[in-house]
């Protein structure tokens, strides 16, 4: 018994060094591919190899990376940002960024937080779930996170290639020779989309009926819990909810009421919280690809305006904190 | 519980060391732990049919005693029947109750009277007829003087749950398995080795050519309206071999396990798709469920003795009692009629014993005549596979009358040259092992460890490779 228990258990533990090695090389090269994933690979680089040390870093959603263009913060404020939003998460994914942000990098001292009427919404499928892979093993923060979503085992990620398996499509995405396009690349996690309003946006607004956005406590109390500890720490939060189409706003029907939210928990805080949901470029179809993503012109648009009022929150704030 | 998954992978190394270190090596601590493990294990799918099988073990355990102790053959007789009404009333309940109903209904319907009966949500135990059959085995051997009545409740009661097999067989033979709960189990190391090499090989099986060629066969066959003849025919290759690596992956696996534990169970898949004809391959696919019905139907009906009227009929009750068996559909009683129709003229031309020994037997290759005999088998089997896979008799005649139609010309609408390819390396591994009740039993045996070591990392690396959607093993709803 002796004699097989050792010779199983040599065995298991070649195995296991052999698959870390795999397991090393696969997330290795996967982390190169920038060009997939809406670029997300870039900006979890960056995270993890602790180069995020900027004045503002930008926390949201696909209406965060496509639309504060950084670039804009250095010629209008003298001051870096860094754009975290990140594609199709929720506020809980979007926190999971924040965790990993603090544990690699010096904490923020500026946050805008952009929102939108989805953030709330809790999801049962993980979009985009493949950006995690390269980094989740015997990461507790994304074990945490990944664990609320359907079909999510905590083996996947103490046991090295265990997550990979039957990922033909990632291991082949992860070996794949390409050149990529540094013209498609996130910088600073910011990529204008160079794309317009199209008729097949027209006809998604047109068919799409009017519905309600369930709003989950957790979330909520994740929000809370959050823009409190940002609170407690004095870091400089402000709560964006950026331009939208006017013609895309009237078919979600608790609109007003989520906005409303918004704004009592920035109230509640002592946070801004600024809605461009009625600016002007909003009525023109040219600014943005569909109702809720400026194009690169919109966001350029935008970045201005959001700026320049930035530029009056912080002499607001400055009058009300003098430095000593 | 799966066997392909993690909780299993945890789950197995835990009872194994509580089996071997924490029981003392003693018999009942031993059969205690397994039944608990077996309990565990099954109750993972479904606690609640948990009481069902602890309902059959307690029926079958007292009744044993009752014949035994009884010198009265009559009333012996009196508890076999309570014995068959009450497993096969429990089948007949969770199993066949709403097909019976509903063809029943239409029966009055087609004389002229309509009325709507109750049906039932029944959900169906997983694995409920195989521990059926299993416990039935030894009700019928204690009838009949073979086995005498255990009082050992813990032996028997690890007997009908022993977990490597409970839910998918192969269905054991108190006489084969019973035995080995009663006496002393040894570690052999040999044993345990060979175990886990067919563990292996039974998940490559599973994991490798099942869940990956089902999800072509589901492909097609969830739109089989949509393909050409040609598409459909590599669809019905598909779910043969799905099935194959689906049902053999499993009863490897479970064969493995209980070797780790030192138990032996019976063989229950031969390389079936290497028959010649297919009276070979009842004797080399799912022998466990063959021999039983040979064995405790086929020859009490009288088997291939007497007129050939009698042999005709026992050989067609058989076909056609194995279809149902499997499932409460029509196409299951026609898949088995089918391979009546196939087998009978073999039986009565006396050559449904031509093929004992192994395909091309001492040689490397088969010759001509045997690839084409055994070519034409898989054919023939992959054709009634049909009747297994569809949804409904309409969609099987649907795609054999597509199959056998001009579209058969066609090119084919899906070519998953990778797939075809892993087939392909299968094959041959199964071939070069086929003198081994398992390919890696024979494959690399004289190689050097490293040597070795090596090709059975690059199995598990392939596992994780080729890892397909997970699928259900077919046969648990069996």
């Amino acid at each position: 018994m002796r004699a097989f228990l050792i010779r199983f258990v040599s065995f298991v533990l070649l195995l296991l060094v052999l698959a870390s090695l795999l397991d090393w090389l696969i997330s290795y090269r996967y982390r190169q591919r920038t060009d997939l994933i809406a670029g997300e690979f870039v900006v979890w680089n960056d995270i993890y190899a602790g180069n995020i040390q900027t004045d503002y870093v930008i926390y949201g959603s696909s209406r965060a990376w496509v639309q504060f263009n950084p670039a804009q913060f250095i010629d209008s404020l003298g001051q870096t940002a860094y754009n975290l939003g990140v594609d199709g998460q929720n506020f809980h994914m979007q926190h999971l960024r924040h965790l990993e942000l603090l544990r690699h990098n010096a904490a923020p001292k500026n946050i805008i937080l952009s929102l939108d009427l989805f953030s709330l919404e809790k999801n049962i499928y993980l979009y985009n779930e493949t950006q995690y892979l390269p980094y989740q093993l015997f990461n507790t923060n994304i074990l945490k996170y990944r664990s609320q979503y359907v079909n999510h085992k905590p083996a996947l990620h103490f046991i090295p290639l265990l997550r990979y398996a039957g990922r033909k499509q990632v291991i082949g995405e992860a070996f794949e020779k390409v050149v990529i396009d540094k013209n498609q690349i996130r910088i600073k996690g910011y990529m204008g989309q160079e794309r317009e309003w199209t008729a097949e946006a027209d006809t998604v607004l047109a068919q799409l009926q009017p519905f309600a956005i369930p709003i989950d406590d957790g979330m909520k109390l994740l929000f809370e819990n959050f823009l409190q500890e940002m609170k407690r720490k004095q870091v400089n939060v402000v709560l964006v909810n950026p331009p939208e189409y006017v013609g895309g706003q009237g078919h979600i029907t608790n609109r007003n009421e989520i906005l409303a939210y918004y704004a009592a928990q920035a109230k509640r805080f002592g946070f801004p919280f600024l809605d461009y949901s009625g600016l002007p470029l909003c009525l023109e179809k040219t600014n943005f690809y569909n109702s809720s993503h400026l194009n690169a012109r919109g966001a350029t648009l935008f970045t201005a305006i959001f700026l320049q009022e930035l530029k009056k929150e912080k002499a607001i704030h400055a009058a009300k904190h003098p430095s000593p | 519980m799966y066997f392909h998954s993690i909780d299993f992978a945890i789950f197995l190394p835990l009872v194994f060391l509580l089996y071997w270190f924490g029981c003392k090596q003693a018999i009942r601590p031993q059969n205690i732990l397994i039944v608990v493990a077996s309990y565990v294990f099954y109750g993972w799918w479904d606690w609640r049919f948990l009481g069902l099988i602890l309902f059959s073990t307690a029926v079958d355990y007292f009744v044993a005693q009752f014949i035994d102790r009884s010198s009265n053959k009559k009333q012996q007789k009196i508890w076999l029947w309570v014995s068959l009404t009450t497993n096969l009333g429990l089948l007949g309940v969770f199993k066949y109750f709403n097909f019976f109903i509903a063809n029943f209904t239409q029966a009055f319907r087609l004389m002229g009277y309509d009325f709507q009966p109750t049906s039932l949500e029944i959900i169906l135990p997983v694995g409920i007829s195989f521990y059926t059959f299993q416990t039935l085995s030894y009700t019928i051997d204690v009838y009949r003087g073979k086995l005498k009545a255990t009082n050992n409740w813990f032996a028997f009661s690890a007997y009908v749950s022993f977990f490597p097999q409970l839910v998918a067989g192969p269905i054991e033979r108190a006489t084969h398995l019973l035995p080995q709960f009663l006496n002393a189990r040894e570690f052999k190391a040999e044993k345990a080795v060979d175990g886990l090499r067919q563990i292996l090989w039974g998940l490559v099986k599973k994991i490798v050519i099942a869940d990956n060629c089902a999800e072509y066969a589901n492909q097609i066959f969830n739109n089989s309206a949509d393909y050409s003849g040609s598409t459909l025919l590599l669809g019905s290759v598909f779910f043969a071999f799905q099935i194959y690596g689906d049902f053999s992956g499993y009863s490897d696996i479970a064969i493995g396990v209980s070797r780790l534990f030192g138990f032996d169970l019976m063989r229950n898949f031969a390389y079936p798709y290497f028959s010649r004809d297919i009276a070979e391959f009842w004797r080399r696919w799912h022998i466990s469920l063959s021999t039983w019905f040979r064995d405790y139907l086929y020859i009490p009906l009288g088997g291939s003795r007497g007129s050939k009227l009698s042999a005709f009929r026992n050989t067609v009750i058989i076909f056609l009692v194995s279809g149902f068996w499997h499932g409460a559909n029509w196409t299951f009683i026609v898949w088995g009629a089918f391979h009546a129709l196939l087998f009978i003229p073999l039986l009565f031309s006396g050559q449904h014993r031509s093929h004992l020994n192994n395909p091309a037997d001492g040689k490397r290759l088969p010759d001509l005549k045997t690839l084409l005999q055994m070519i034409l088998t898989f054919s023939l089997v992959s054709l009634t596979w049909v009747f297994f896979r569809a949804s409904s008799l309409d969609q099987a005649w649907q795609i054999l009358t597509t199959i056998f139609s001009f579209s058969q010309f066609f090119p084919l609408q899906l070519l998953p040259f990778d797939l075809l390819l892993t087939l392909l390396v299968f094959i041959i591994l199964e071939w070069i092992g086929r003198t081994a009740p398992h390919p890696l039993a024979h494959l690399a045996i004289g190689w050097p460890r490293p040597l070795r070591i090596t090709l059975y990392m690059v199995l598990v690396l392939l596992l994780v490779y080729f890892a397909g959607t997970p699928q259900e093993f077919i046969y648990f709803q069996f």
